[in-house]
């Protein structure tokens, strides 16, 4: 029971973002009954613009919160990586998940070594989006009920319409929302990742690949653009393959953490 | 793109979005043969709007497994750097014993 309050806790917006997209499904399944059923135009559009709109508005915002989780998900990551790359002593998850369970009063105050590393940048990085979306999705589901507020409160087909085009326009400015967020995301993560691997990346000169000796073995695993010696960490988890040097495809780079060549 | 097709996640993300690219194309078809606007409106709200919904979805399982195959990177270059770490230690460790 106490592991499934952690979880929920834990993936509270990857859960949330599935119960909305399911929930929007429902809604538009709702919506094509009703309509269906409806005997008038006007009533019709009363209920796309609730339901359908209100839906597709569901659909989106829960798009947009498991996409968070996955971005969030990538931001710790890196902060475990910036902390080892600092040589911090990295939190334990056996030892974060016993604290958890050990109630409130120590989750609230963790020791240093129990504290994800780098947190402030991690929060940095998740306040701004947070914001942006919290106020704007806020502001297109207000156009959204002001569309449906239009569209349900008269039996007159053009002001009915004129109702479902102020919804669509509310349904554009969510999306815009998810779309701007998820770049803005999007694009610190690759800046902090560029910042903290560039060392790792930085390309190696043809000249002193051509120097490098041919031959031995090499491995070489599907999915990694560089080839690896025996050991090499970044191997862990891949079908790597055994491979004589010289049959190495050429589009492949030698991997600079094992010092392959 | 080709390596991110061998993930399920990115398989069922392109077959729900072609799903509703079908669904809305068989929206379309239905509108154009509801010759009243109360015909008309059921196929805009299960063709046009389920059919856009399921596109959405689609992309973003589509782009859910990029983000997945990212984090695996990063979790092979997290162990790279604390297996190099604990080489260090383990050598410093070793010529302090000297």
């Amino acid at each position: 029971m106490q592991s499934l309050a952690l979880w929920l806790r834990a993936e509270w917006d990857r859960i949330l973002g599935t119960l909305l997209v399911v929930a929007g499904g429902l809604c538009l399944v709702v919506t094509y009954q009703a309509v269906a059923n409806d005997r008038f135009v006007a009533e019709q559009m009363a209920d796309v613009a609730s339901g359908g709109l209100g839906g597709l508005f569901f659909v989106a915002v829960g798009i947009m919160l498991r996409l968070q989780a996955d971005l969030h998900d990538e931001w710790r990551k890196l902060d475990r990586i910036e902390a080892a790359l600092r040589g911090e002593p990295l939190p334990d998850a056996a030892e974060l998940l016993a604290a958890a369970r050990q109630g409130p009063a120590l989750r609230r105050a963790p020791g240093p070594e129990l504290q994800p590393a780098l947190s402030r940048s991690g929060q940095r990085g998740r306040r701004l989006p947070a914001v942006l979306t919290g106020g704007g999705l806020a502001v297109a589901a207000a156009i959204v009920f002001l569309g449906y507020h239009r569209a349900a409160g008269t039996g007159d087909v053009a002001d009915a319409t004129g109702g479902l085009g102020v919804g669509v326009a509310g349904l554009l400015v969510a999306g815009a929302v998810v779309g701007v967020t998820q770049l803005i995301g999007r694009s610190r993560l690759a800046a902090r990742k560029g910042r903290l691997l560039a060392p790792f990346l930085r390309p190696v000169p043809a000249a002193a690949v051509a120097a490098a000796g041919t031959a031995g073995v090499v491995l070489v695993a599907p999915g990694l653009t560089r080839f690896h010696l025996d050991g090499c960490p970044t191997l862990s988890g891949t079908r790597a393959t055994r491979l004589p040097r010289q049959e190495v495809n050429g589009g492949l780079s030698p991997c600079q953490i094992c010092g392959a060549s | 793109m080709a390596r991110r097709l061998t993930d399920p996640t990115a398989r069922a993300g392109l077959a729900v979005t072609a799903g509703g690219g079908a669904v809305l194309a068989a929206g379309w078809a239905g509108l154009g043969r509801a010759s009243l606007l109360s015909e008309q409106i059921p196929w805009i709200v299960s063709g046009g709007l389920g059919g856009l919904a399921l596109v959405a979805v689609g992309l973003h399982l589509f782009s859910a497994a990029g983000l997945a195959a990212e984090r695996r990177r990063l979790e092979r270059v997290e162990a790279t750097i604390l297996a190099r770490r604990a080489l260090t230690e383990a050598d410093a460790g070793l010529r302090a014993s000297r």
